[in-house]
């Protein structure tokens, strides 16, 4: 056969034309029934959830570094001051106890004040006794008590310095407060060579 | 159906089922046909025609849109699974088919695919000249099946299938030359 002759059979030839219903029918049944659609519609709630799932992580995350973890950092300078063996002798001997905490960078300045008890018995702001004095006298009538400074890092007190009339430390220039250095204890010097 | 219609409904299609729908039915009729007179044998087109669409709606999403219309997407996914058929000695169902078999039956109560099938297999029966023609070119190579097929059988214009097979025009015009020169030394 010559090639334009298979070209014209081919051209003319009767294909056929077969129709299959019920197979139409049951395979589209099939196919909307599928699992892609049911996926599809998880999908979207996925889609829906997804930016609302990381809005309440950015805000419990916002939460954390600007209230949650402040608190903790403040509670832990609370902790060093209470666990100062200085600062614990004021505390406990003296009516002392601590009334505000505030962050600054990498350290802490804890206000320790007098216990209301001591507030009504004597006045407001007299008769507390300065560090080293044991009784309440004269010299100390404006005094009302102490601003400990804390380093977070070192987990120590590291300098001090005392306030009149302050029962908060919104109150108070920070820099303005002359604050006298702790030195460190014996036990805390780092050792030298034991040789 | 419209180029710029059939985009929106394929992207539609995507999570609707009422647009895949549209497009099943559209489609389905010529996807059969083509497929069933690549095989000429109705149980195996069933088979791969059904193949074909859940791997459409399996593989939608990949779908891109480049002013080509999506039969020719379908064609080239019933093309890959016809060539599949024809390198196997026996086409293997995936399990998905299976499942739509059972589905799809079950859902079906009026469905008789066994009285429908007998029907259809005497109906292809009297297409004698074209049974001939079917034989003697599935004895060629994939390649040229498929361009006689879609030119002879589909009625297909050398740019669809250029479209269908993603090769160039000038491709498909020697590819066809040479498969009609393989036909011919057929008998």
């Amino acid at each position: 056969m010559e090639h334009e002759d298979l070209m014209r059979k081919l051209e003319n030839l009767e294909t056929p034309d077969i129709e299959l219903p019920g197979h139409k029918q049951a395979l589209r049944i099939a196919l909307l029934n599928s699992r892609h659609f049911k996926q599809g519609s998880a999908m979207d709630w996925a889609k829906i959830l997804a930016p609302v799932t990381v809005a309440v992580l950015v805000i419990a995350v916002v939460g954390f570094f600007n209230v949650v973890q402040p608190r903790i950092e403040m509670a832990h300078a609370s902790e060093i001051v209470r666990n100062d063996p200085y600062v614990q002798e004021l505390l406990g001997e003296r009516g002392l106890e601590i009334a505000d905490v505030e962050l600054r960078d990498s350290e802490a300045f804890v206000l320790v004040v007098l216990k209301p008890v001591y507030v009504e018995l004597y006045g407001n702001k007299d008769l507390v006794p300065a560090p080293g004095e044991t009784q309440y006298s004269a010299c100390n009538i404006s005094f009302s008590g102490y601003i400990f400074k804390v380093d977070l890092a070192a987990e120590q007190v590291v300098a001090f310095g005392e306030v009149a009339n302050v029962t908060d430390l919104g109150d108070v220039k920070l820099e303005d407060i002359n604050l006298a250095k702790i030195a460190p204890s014996e036990s805390e010097e780092p050792e030298g060579d034991a040789g | 159906m419209e180029l710029s219609e059939e985009k929106e409904l394929v992207k539609q299609a995507q999570k609707n089922p009422d647009a895949f729908a549209r497009l099943y039915d559209h489609y389905y009729p010529k996807i059969f046909g083509y497929v069933l007179r690549r095989t000429a044998d109705i149980e195996v087109a069933q088979d791969i025609t059904s193949e074909t669409f859940f791997k459409a709606l399996k593989k939608l999403w990949q779908f891109r849109w480049r002013n080509v219309p999506f039969s020719a997407w379908l064609y080239k996914i019933a093309t890959n699974e016809i060539n599949q058929y024809f390198r196997k000695a026996e086409y293997k169902k995936s399990l998905s088919l299976e499942e739509w078999q059972e589905q799809g039956l079950e859902l079906m109560s009026s469905y008789d695919p066994e009285s429908e099938l007998m029907e259809a297999q005497e109906k292809i029966k009297q297409y004698r000249d074209f049974q001939d023609i079917q034989k003697k070119l599935a004895r060629l190579p994939a390649k040229y099946q498929e361009v006689i097929a879609l030119r002879f059988f589909e009625k297909k214009q050398i740019k669809e299938i250029a479209e269908i097979l993603g090769k160039k025009e000038g491709t498909i015009k020697s590819l066809l030359h040479r498969a009609l020169e393989k036909l011919r030394e057929t008998g």
